[in-house]
């Protein structure tokens, strides 16, 4: 059985917040918020770029799988963090679904290249349109599925068929 | 423990505050560093590297670091794990917040292991990230250091031990009811405690 020590120690944090000065709170979310968007706006522009690249690391990934795809996850990560802030929840959901994947194939060994390049091409078809058309329903729903089908196990998928 | 702001017209002064944001990817990073600079913080440290998070953890005193699970040379986990154990003072007991997108099962474990205050999930809005600064600013969980873990404790509700477990702690309670060391109490005694009674004030 091993001993823990417990601590008391001083919040700093809390002390600095109530300084004279500073700003409301409405204030800072208001100054956070237009700063974010402006930001967003921009990289909104570099969207199509991102998601093009993120198929190269997928093509790129296949000569060595291991170390490809764990930088195909970071980047399809990193997409589901931006198109999420965006408010672009196709592509989010797309990109969180390469990530699903792509794990699920970590834990098997197996990775299928296939659903794997598709979820590529549909991350990059979403992240050229226009921001309006980022969502498309029916190809995240489409995704999504094609995802589950693989996770599913081996005997579950039997049963059905 | 003074009352902290809430309410959209309560007053929080961020100015000074040293704050370490630390993104291994440029775009979040720079989203990040510009939701702070709308909460006021004027000179956030802006660290894409765990190694550049280090260097300034060992010259400033950080009042809250906010790290993102992937940075450029391992993972905000690892370097969570790392400040903890790092002997510096005041640093390696200031407020984490960890930031991850998708994450792995093994992921939710060891965000809950590294010793981070709080774990939130991309995409983070400002207000989402604004209530959560306030939240750790607001803590009061004590520091628990052992050779498994080292950070706040993971208990934010005292329930003592789990059952059918003894406590590690001196201040846990058994969960076995001793002998008795006074008589019960007599009916009458128990109906008294019931009965109004007059209370001047």
């Amino acid at each position: 059985m091993t001993t823990a020590r417990l601590i008391t120690v001083e919040n700093r944090l809390a002390a600095l917040f109530l300084r004279p000065g500073g700003k409301s709170v409405r204030e800072a979310l208001g100054a956070a918020e237009r700063r974010v968007l402006a930001k967003l706006a921009d990289l909104a522009t570099t969207m199509p770029a991102t998601t093009g690249r993120l198929r190269e690391l997928v093509d790129a990934a296949a000569s060595d799988p291991e170390h490809g795809l764990a930088r195909v996850y970071e980047a399809s990560n990193q997409v589901f963090a931006l198109a999420g802030a965006m408010g672009f929840t196709g592509l989010a959901d797309a990109a969180f679904s390469l990530c699903d994947l792509i794990e699920a194939s970590r834990e098997t060994g197996k990775p299928n290249w296939e659903a794997i390049r598709l979820h590529a091409d549909a991350i990059r078809l979403l992240g050229a349109k226009s921001a309006a058309d980022r969502s498309d329903a029916a190809v995240v729903t489409g995704l999504k599925q094609l995802s589950a089908h693989i996770q599913r196990p081996a005997g579950n998928a039997d049963s059905e068929d | 423990m003074p009352e902290l702001p809430l309410k959209s017209g309560d007053r929080i002064n961020l100015a000074n505050a040293e704050v370490v944001l630390a993104d291994g990817h440029a775009e979040g990073l720079e989203v990040t560093t510009q939701m702070f600079s709308g909460f006021g913080v004027q000179k956030p440290h802006c660290c894409p590297s765990a190694r550049e998070a280090m260097e300034v953890s060992q010259r400033r005193d950080v009042n809250l670091f906010v790290i993102d699970s992937a940075l450029t040379d391992m993972t905000g986990f690892d370097f969570v794990y790392w400040l903890r154990r790092s002997g510096l003072n005041p640093n390696a007991f200031a407020p984490v917040i960890l930031l991850i997108g998708h994450a792995r099962s093994s992921d939710i474990i060891r965000a809950r292991d590294c010793g981070a205050n709080f774990v939130v999930r991309k995409p983070a809005p400002p207000l989402m990230l604004l209530q959560r600064i306030i939240w750790v600013a607001r803590e009061t969980r004590q520091f628990v250091q052992s050779p498994n873990y080292a950070g706040p404790d993971r208990r934010f509700r005292i329930l003592g031990p789990p059952v059918g477990q003894k406590g590690r702690r001196r201040d846990d309670l058994s969960v076995e009811i001793g002998e008795a060391k006074a008589p019960n109490l007599e009916q009458t005694d128990i109906d008294a405690l019931f009965q109004p009674r007059r209370v001047i004030v």
